[in-house]
């Protein structure tokens, strides 16, 4: 079996033979499931070129035939009154960049059988070879339904595979299915429509086709139901009479008593019910009295929300304090490396710098932010298994959907408190695009951990000595709100004025609880960690290199030397006597080795190609009164916004390990005064300028890890104008927050 | 969609409640529904009291979102119970065709029910 059966099925590149499968099903119908189960591991998530949905690929064998299996997003219809429908329906169409499936895999949910045959009734119309599986089947023959296979399949013309997801049951029958689908291919018994349906569809084509369009079946069904929805873009002002045309044959619709827009769902369950009679026994009430008395407590307006917020501070404890050990193992271990790798190549210094902290440290950046992302994704794949990530969504909606978001966003956000990244990655449970967008842009918003630090070393160092432990807590309670409060509001707008976003019906399906299955939530894991690791962190280790070659660069022979000759002239005076052998003084005064050794590092990055470019582009952060050793560290941790502790702790010549709760860095900042400039003798660090570098930091986008997330889930241009408009908007902030403090405090 | 095609479409949801009203009387002769004559009332689902039932009378609004609405089998006649309803007012959840749907006002407002209660829930009513 080599050539394929339908003249569509063409494989994109000619030496490739493999043939084609789409899954398609409503969404919560065990999909990604039974996908998983076909392909196993050799899957990847591909974003179709101009496609915002996320569609995975696998690799399957049946016998000799190799597929490519495709796990389109869920959908309730085929309607081109939803975009993310009408993307679905191009691909089947063959009308992007990847050739029609030779098969669908039209999954349903065997307790719900009439609302998802749906679905299925409106893929028929596209022609294609079907098969259809009714998933969870164990749940229906608990709850008493009774669905006689063998009549099914006679009914509705194709094959019909029964099969329990969780447990893997039914999957090779499935598969045997697949591979005879290219010598039998059988289609669904498509809607028998009434004769003014059929009428109006006959009109459609024919007064198309005087106007020279021809329509197929399914076109001109889309265009009957959905009106001019249904037509591709720049098509009515091509064809004028398109529109009345269409209006024409609605008008015959309405002229025979029915509604246009709701004539197919109306006519197609009439068919179904008509066509199932006999075929399905439905049992007593198809929502469960378990599920109803969980609901009273678990959706209940007191009970079901404090279990919400009960439900919500565990995950983010988790994520924030089961993930650290891993996190200390992982850092501790690229200090590890680092050293030895130090030490191996300490003979030369380029190789040994270029590895130990360019390459070591940017592995170790992306590696670290494993341990969350995983810990996350096992309480959401649980969650979302259970069937509860719904009724959190629907007890948290209303507090965001004012501004464009809605309750999906809520644990994504929550996450990105911890960590933008993971958080990122989760918006995936959004289905409508301008929400999950939206969730996405405001993600870096949050006060990440990595934050943290930076609040700590300045309340520390500025607020507590001066204001006290309280004010100190509140400074630091406040901080993580400022994100938050500038996000919101700016997300509003952005949906109300700038992307004018048409706003999708926001409908929940509370599904039946039941026991995750642990392959699901393994599956969640190890995708959420892969997508990360092999699209994310490249990205950020060319970004690691790239800083640390401006950091290291060009390391003059001369700073050495001057650096050198300073600390053993200050020496000299101190102690009386010149030194004559500088190698073996060194080895005999560690402790002046180790001063030697901070004090070229501050020196080399004075002169380095940063320094440099800090001193300017100085005037530029002058206005929020920020010095060039301050702008140099904000210009440093661009890449990762910890980097800044350490950077300061080489510009105040204490070495890059100092930490944010080291007195010596806390003291030497306090102290630091202008030595030069209009500003000579004031201090380099005052109270306005404090806070304006906390706020600097709250809005900025410090972090390459998500930028090149966003630019995995949304695109490069989206990443980019976001890292442009929270720096922006940071310095913006910050500018603002010292001009109005600082006078505050003078005046 | 066509300004005069939506016109067709999309009556005022005040106007044909008003219509409906009237036809209320035909529908009780007709003895199709098993509703108390006090009981009748058209309301949009978002006013459907907890616990009530109703049956969908006809969904009516922007077409993505009664398109995605009959997709989840809210049909025309098919009987629809409130079940819970969010803290801050919405969304309300809502059991129909077998599943639990929650919707916001928003949405829930474009479904027209007609309210049913039970016969025999009614007391005191003479006829």
């Amino acid at each position: 079996m080599t050539a394929p059966t339908t003249p569509a099925s063409t494989p994109a590149r000619p030496g490739l033979k493999f043939h084609r499968v789409a899954l398609l099903g409503n969404p919560n119908t065990g999909k990604s499931t039974i996908f998983n189960w076909l392909t196993g591991l050799r899957q990847r998530v591909a974003n179709y070129p101009g496609i915002t949905v996320d569609a995975h690929r696998g690799k399957m064998r049946t016998g000799q035939i190799a597929w490519e299996v495709i796990d389109l997003p869920g959908c309730y219809s085929l309607n081109a009154t939803s975009p993310e429908e009408k993307v679905v329906v191009d691909l089947l169409q063959g009308k992007g960049a990847v050739p029609r499936p030779d098969v669908l895999v039209c999954i349903v949910d065997a307790t719900n059988l009439k609302r998802n045959l749906f679905l299925a009734l409106q893929l028929a119309e596209l022609g294609l070879p079907m098969i259809l599986v009714l998933n969870q089947w164990d749940l229906a023959r608990k709850r008493g339904l009774t669905i006689q296979l063998d009549a099914l399949e006679r009914t509705l013309g194709v094959p019909v595979i029964a099969t329990v997801g969780s447990r893997g049951e039914g999957i090779d029958a499935l598969r045997e299915a697949i591979e005879q689908s290219l010598e039998n291919p059988r289609m669904l018994r498509p809607v028998e429509w009434d004769a003014p349906v059929q009428e109006a569809i006959h009109h459609l084509r024919s007064k198309f086709k005087e106007i020279g369009v021809e329509l197929d079946l399914f076109e001109a069904r889309r265009m009957l139901f959905d009106g001019l929805h249904a037509a591709p873009r720049g098509f009515s002002s091509k064809n004028p009479e398109a529109s009345s045309i269409i209006e024409e044959s609605r008008a015959m619709l309405r002229a025979a008593g029915l509604n246009p827009s709701s004539a197919e769902a109306v006519l197609s369950h009439q068919f179904l019910s008509r066509i199932l009679t006999g075929l399905v026994e439905q049992g007593e009430g198809a929502v469960s009295a378990t599920d109803h008395s969980i609901d009273a407590v678990l959706v209940h307006r007191v009970w079901g929300s404090l279990i919400f917020v009960s439900i919500m501070a565990l995950i983010f404890q988790f994520v924030y304090a089961w993930a650290a050990p891993l996190m200390e193992v992982i850092e501790s271990a690229t200090t590890w490396a680092q050293e030895e790798v130090g030490r191996t190549l300490e003979g030369t210094p380029l190789l040994q710098s270029l590895l130990a902290d360019g390459v070591l440290a940017g592995v170790g950046s992306v590696v670290v932010f494993l341990p969350q992302i995983f810990v996350l994704f096992f309480f959401i794949a649980i969650l979302e298994d259970c069937g509860y990530l719904a009724r959190a969504a629907f007890l948290i909606d209303k507090l965001f959907g004012w501004c464009g978001l809605n309750g999906k966003s809520f644990v994504p956000l929550l996450s990105s408190y911890a960590c933008a990244i993971p958080g990122i990655l989760a918006t995936r449970a959004l289905e409508d695009p301008s929400a999950r967008r939206s969730t996405i842009l405001m993600a870096p918003f949050m006060s990440c951990s990595a934050r943290l630090p930076v609040y700590v070393l300045l309340i520390g160092t500025f607020i507590e000595p001066h204001y006290g432990p309280w004010a100190a807590g509140w400074a630091l309670f406040g901080m993580h709100f400022v994100g938050l409060a500038v996000a919101l509001p700016l997300v509003w707008a952005a949906n109300r004025f700038i992307f004018k976003t048409r706003h999708l019906p926001f409908i929940l399906e509370f599904t039946g609880y039941r026991i995750p299955a642990w392959r699901n939530v393994v599956f969640t894991m190890w995708e959420g960690g892969r997508e990360f690791l092999v699209r994310a962190g490249t990205v950020i280790l060319a970004f690691s290199i790239v800083i640390w070659a401006l950091l290291y660069f060009p390391r003059s022979q001369q700073v050495e030397t001057e650096t050198i000759q300073t600390l053993l002239e200050e020496q000299a005076l101190i102690s009386g006597e010149p030194v004559d052998d500088v190698t073996s003084w060194l080895e005999e005064n560690p402790d002046f080795a180790a001063k030697l050794e901070q004090q070229l590092a501050g020196a080399w990055l004075e002169d380095s190609y940063l320094g440099r470019f800090a001193r300017a582009v100085q005037p530029v952060f002058s206005p929020a009164g920020f010095d060039w050793k301050i702008t140099a560290a904000i210009l440093a941790s661009f890449p990762a916004r910890e980097v800044i502790i350490s950077t300061l702790g080489i510009i105040y010549r204490l070495g890059p390990e100092v930490d944010e709760e080291s007195d010596t860095l806390r003291e030497r900042m306090a102290n630091d005064l202008y030595t030069s400039g209009p500003r000579v003798g004031e201090p380099v660090f005052s109270l306005p300028v404090a806070v304006a570098l906390m706020i600097f930091f709250a809005l900025c986008l410090q972090c390459g890890s998500t930028v090149a997330v966003m630019a995995r889930q949304l695109s490069w241009t989206w990443a980019v104008g976001a890292f442009v408009f929270m720096t922006s908007l940071a310095w913006l902030a910050a500018v603002l927050v010292y001009q109005v403090s600082s006078r505050l405090w003078l005046g | 969609m066509e300004p005069d095609q939506q016109g067709a479409d999309r009556v005022g949801l005040k106007k044909r409640i008003a219509f409906d009203y009237e036809l209320q009387f035909h529908l009780i002769a007709m003895a199709e529904l098993p509703l108390q004559s006090g009981a009748l009332s058209f309301i949009t689902l978002d006013r459907l009291p907890l616990s009530s039932w109703g049956r969908i009378k006809e969904i009516d609004g922007e077409p993505t979102a009664v398109t995605r609405l009959h997709a989840l089998g809210l049909l025309p006649g098919q009987l629809v119970q409130q079940r819970h309803r969010a803290l801050l007012g919405e969304p309300i959840a809502f059991e129909v065709a077998g599943q639990k749907i929650a919707l916001r006002n928003q949405e829930a407002r474009m479904v027209l029910v007609e309210r049913i209660v039970p016969s025999g829930h009614q007391s005191g009513d003479p006829s």
